[in-house]
């Protein structure tokens, strides 16, 4: 079963993708922060990262180069979750190699079209 | 609903972030805060807890919304002001804004400051309203860690704390609240490098040396192309700190550094607007 690592603080943004994870069948990781998150994606070794840009204690931005950094973790795909505009946000998937964003609130369709391309592969 | 006012002093940091970020869950850049990041923020930043804002339901005891005040001199800072999404619109928001006023009136304030993100306009609107002024439009920039593939020209002068500081005290611009000469006194690991190239262009660059990246960036071109000061001198930065991210906040707009900027791969987050109101 794949498993896909939520690095989210909101709660009810967190149970929103939960619903939509676990309704498709896959192992559903949550981690609040960007320590929290690192730890768990080294523990877990996720097949993919969603990744939410504000985090408290390092923003999102950042907690992707320390996954980048981490061997263990090179190959996994990143999908920023954000509310920035499309700009915004396609300049910062570019800038950081990430693979690729879903804004919020997010459209179930393309949700799942943009993960399952990753997913399957 | 019946509002009571209290000072920010009479609770935990742990709470004050906690007030804090539950005000922002619906906002486009929440910029959330963990409790470290609160205590940095508050002491690198100068907020007075005893004059900063929590206002409550006055029958419930319930937690509604926050501000804080930064203090320094005859000026102050409003910032972290937020309202629970499910209560906007109750006072709440203008009672804490109103209190910072009445705050930085008692102290004998001459001016309160505030930034505000670009197109956030029913804030911007609301602060109109309570005769701020906008001053200037501010850039904040993201860059992510990569080596840069030159090298810079010119020869570096390595700024320890004391030296950046200096160089600080001389620049000719007003600086924003966060990258203020008192700020950087506040905090930790601030350093900087001064550049000299062959045909006497030269200036400085300082900054924050955080954790986890390098902000609060800082430069001045004392003689000189800044387009060109500037490249190298980001060159020579990114070189020494090529595993880190970069966050330089509040360029103003028409910073002649900026195209240096955009070519070493920094690119635009977000605009804030800055805002001013006076007291007679």
């Amino acid at each position: 079963m794949a498993k896909i690592l939520l690095i989210e603080d909101i709660n009810d943004n967190a149970l929103l993708v939960k619903k939509a994870v676990q309704a498709k069948g896959y192992e559903f990781l949550w981690a609040k922060d960007a320590n929290e998150g690192i730890k768990i994606a080294l523990e877990e070794i996720p097949d993919l990262i969603l990744l939410d840009l504000g985090l408290p204690d390092v923003d999102g931005e950042t907690l992707s180069t320390w996954i980048r950094e981490e061997k263990a973790l090179w190959e996994i795909p990143i999908i920023v979750m954000t509310a920035w505009p499309e700009k915004t946000a396609k300049q910062t998937v570019k800038a950081y190699q990430l693979d690729g964003y879903i804004g919020k609130p997010f459209d179930l369709q393309e949700f799942w079209q943009l993960i399952d391309k990753f997913i399957q592969e | 609903m019946g509002l009571s006012i209290l000072p920010a002093s009479q609770f935990s940091t742990e709470e004050l972030t906690d007030f804090y970020n539950a005000t922002r869950v619906d906002y486009l850049v929440p910029m959330p805060m963990s409790v470290d990041v609160m205590a940095e923020y508050i002491h690198d930043f100068d907020v007075d807890l005893d004059l900063s804002p929590v206002i409550k339901d006055a029958e419930t005891g319930k937690f509604l919304g926050l501000g804080m005040l930064g203090v320094r001199g005859d000026s102050t800072w409003v910032t972290r002001l937020g309202v629970l999404p499910t209560i906007r619109r109750s006072g709440a928001g203008a009672a804490a804004m109103n209190a910072m006023f009445d705050a930085s009136k008692k102290i004998g304030a001459k001016q309160t400051i505030l930034e505000v993100i670009k197109d956030n306009t029913p804030a911007q609107t609301l602060f109109e309203r309570n005769n701020f002024k906008e001053t200037r439009e501010l850039l904040v920039l993201r860059r992510a860690p990569i080596r840069p593939p030159l090298s810079p020209e010119g020869h570096i002068t390595w700024l320890y704390r004391k030296d950046a500081l200096a160089a600080l005290r001389t620049y000719p611009h007003p600086l924003t609240w966060v990258n203020a000469q008192t700020s950087m006194e506040n905090a930790s690991m601030f350093q900087g490098f001064a550049i000299e190239l062959d045909d006497g262009t030269r200036g400085w660059l300082v900054y924050r040396h955080k954790k986890h990246s390098i902000a609060h960036l800082v430069l001045h071109t004392e003689k000189g192309n800044p387009v060109k000061m500037a490249r190298n001198i980001l060159l020579y930065l990114h070189l020494q700190y090529h595993r880190m991210d970069a966050y330089a906040e509040n360029f103003s707009a028409d910073d002649p550094h900026l195209p240096a900027f955009f070519d070493l791969g920094y690119f635009e987050a977000f605009r804030r607007i800055e805002m001013i109101k006076k007291y007679d």
